[in-house]
């Protein structure tokens, strides 16, 4: 087992970090966000270069906009 | 800074804090713009300016490695955060503010950020996943007739129920005493080969060694029944910090 650092390097620990900020965290749109990245593009793409994760794209981002 | 060509000064926005913090120095997701403070009412945003190709890795065009490592900064900026405020919401990757969205906020908004903060307050997040080891390649050559290679099968298949059966009755186990030591879960999106449990836990900050020891704990009788536990944290309440929706409403 090992008890690593949020901003560790390699493929898991790659994920880990986009299970989080890709779709987690507050998502705020409106008056306040001027622009919102194409997260779900992102989150996609980003997980078809790591090969041999999968995820479920389509609940991720349904509050984002 | 780094105004676009429409004119608009966009803020890269890594988190809410609340109203009056301070945060050590450190810079942003480009390596260079330091990171400040937009003060408001209810709360406060934690941003930076951001060169405009960074925007564009970001958020559109070509998403490739420099988008992940602009993610690992993102979650970098938001750790540095949380180690040094009482209670943090982390933002999600990519989104835009301008000078004067702090003040935009507005009493709803700001009212619901605050108290999502508080929601937060003192307690960190953390990673559990649990995956299968993945079967040995079934050697051909061991049978020295058909009804071997048979009883080979079916005692391969045997093992693979019976590492099933134990490893899913230490799952449940020690997913009842890490509800017992934290505040919430969740489960995370990404699924791996061979993964049973891919879990978030928000754990008060005074409950986490006893949060990790049961963990390591667990780790230890999990390897035995054929499955690998991996802690990860403690992670800024990224899977915790549930505002969303429109600041007009």
């Amino acid at each position: 087992m090992t008890a690593s650092a949020p901003a560790h390097v390699g493929l898991d620990g790659l994920v880990d970090v986009l299970d989080r900020v890709l779709d987690a965290g507050v998502a705020v749109s409106g008056d306040v966000v001027i622009a919102l990245a194409g997260v779900d593009l992102i989150q996609l793409d980003l997980r078809l270069l790591l090969t041999g994760v999968s995820t479920e794209t389509s609940a991720a981002l349904g509050a984002a906009t | 800074m780094s105004p676009l060509a429409t004119g608009t000064r966009r803020l890269w926005w890594y988190a809410v804090i609340d109203s009056g913090s301070s945060i050590p120095d450190l810079v942003g997701v480009d390596g260079i713009s330091p990171v400040f403070l937009l003060p408001g009412d209810h709360v406060d945003l934690v941003v930076s300016d951001v060169e405009s190709d960074v925007l564009v890795a970001a958020t559109g065009g070509q998403v490739d490695e420099r988008t992940a490592g602009l993610a690992v900064e993102h979650d970098r900026v938001v750790g540095v955060i949380a180690r040094n405020c009482p209670a943090v919401l982390p933002v999600r990757f990519g989104s835009m503010v301008d000078p004067a969205s702090a003040e935009r906020l507005g009493d709803a908004t700001g009212n619901r950020l605050a108290s999502a903060l508080e929601s937060v307050r003192n307690k960190v997040e953390y990673g559990i996943r649990v995956v299968r080891r993945p079967k040995p390649p079934e050697r051909t050559d061991e049978a020295s007739s058909g009804a071997a290679y048979l009883a080979g099968v079916s005692r391969r298949r045997q093992a693979a129920l019976q590492q099933e059966s134990a490893v899913s009755q230490r799952v449940a186990v020690l997913g009842s005493a890490l509800g017992r030591l934290s505040d919430a879960s969740t489960t995370l999106a990404t699924r791996r080969p061979g993964q049973v449990v891919n879990e978030a836990y928000l754990v008060a900050v005074e409950r986490a060694d006893e949060f990790v020891a049961v963990a390591e704990a667990a780790a230890a009788d999990l390897a035995a029944a054929g499955a690998d536990l991996v802690l990860t944290g403690p992670w800024a309440p990224y899977s915790f910090a549930a505002v969303s929706g429109s600041a007009a409403q």
